[in-house]
């Protein structure tokens, strides 16, 4: 007879999120969230300044998540998003935009593309971390 | 300040909640002193960039200045880049109207970018009015 999993009411957890690879053309903006990402949400964070640098290392970074500037030269966020997701080991890691264009139709468009979350800049640097744990979250509890 | 999101934050920094998934008491910000270091850091970055603040609007004046005089092509990417910076940075280190007046700058810049014109008169008054507002902000104490 096949056993059966017990029963469990405990509500699911979602999976611990630990590693971030966070792309930011801009340093000033990007020391400040580095910051707060390692100090305060204790992550394990990779920075990169383009899409392309980032293109180049996430693989064996092996994110969690990952959280990306909206407008910068060359590769933009979403571009950087797309080619990021069409490689098969980060296909399913899901991703947050931060933007400074934070008309609604913008953020609607950047959720369209994908995004589980669109965090408006400026942000609080000491709130940052929690908008993206609920983020993840929310991400988990909707699978589950 | 009293947000409550930043209330929940601080209290969770502070004082885990005992068998949360995030009770690393080791690390340095669950500590008061750890916090404290960590606000320090931040304070030392926004005095960084409140130094570096009024080179950066005094850029964006000499590029307009180029860009109106030369019609340097050049000049309306250079201050897209500068404008779309500062609007997302702004608000981030203490300066909130550095953040709406850029971000209306940027609008208005991209406007013409994309109609491929040169700005109107009504319009280069506006970015002169919003260059003066940058600089007279940029000398403001950050909140």
């Amino acid at each position: 007879m096949p056993q059966t999993a017990p029963l469990n009411d405990a509500p699911a957890r979602a999976p611990q999120l630990q590693r971030l690879l966070y792309v930011e053309d801009d340093p000033g903006i990007q020391a400040i969230v580095k910051l707060t990402l390692e100090e305060i949400g204790r992550f394990t964070v990779l920075c990169c300044s383009s899409g392309r640098e980032a293109l180049a290392s996430a693989v064996a970074f092996r994110p969690d998540l990952m959280l990306l500037d909206v407008i910068m030269p060359e590769l933009d966020g979403p571009a950087t998003a797309a080619e990021l997701r069409s490689i098969p080991q980060l296909a399913a890691t899901p991703v947050i935009f931060m933007t400074a264009r934070n008309e609604p139709g913008e953020l609607a468009r950047l959720r369209e593309k994908g995004a589980i979350a669109v965090i408006s800049k400026p942000f609080d640097p000491i709130t940052l971390c929690d908008e993206i744990r609920d983020a993840w979250q929310m991400e988990h509890s909707a699978v589950v | 300040m009293n947000h409550p999101i930043r209330r929940r934050v601080q209290r969770n920094i502070l004082m885990p909640a005992a068998g949360s998934a995030d009770t690393r008491s080791s690390s340095p910000a669950t500590t008061h002193q750890g916090m404290k270091s960590v606000t320090d850091r931040i304070q030392q970055l926004k005095q960084s960039y409140s130094r570096q603040l009024p080179g950066r609007i005094a850029e964006l004046e000499k590029i307009w200045g180029r860009f109106t005089e030369d019609n340097d092509p050049g000049g309306m990417d250079a201050m897209l880049d500068l404008a779309h910076n500062l609007a997302g940075s702004g608000g981030v280190y203490g300066y909130p109207r550095i953040s709406t007046v850029s971000r209306d700058l940027h609008r208005t810049l991209l406007r013409i970018k994309e109609e491929q014109r040169a700005p109107s008169s009504d319009e280069r008054h506006h970015i002169e009015k919003q260059l003066r507002e940058l600089q007279h902000e940029a000398a403001a104490t950050p909140r």
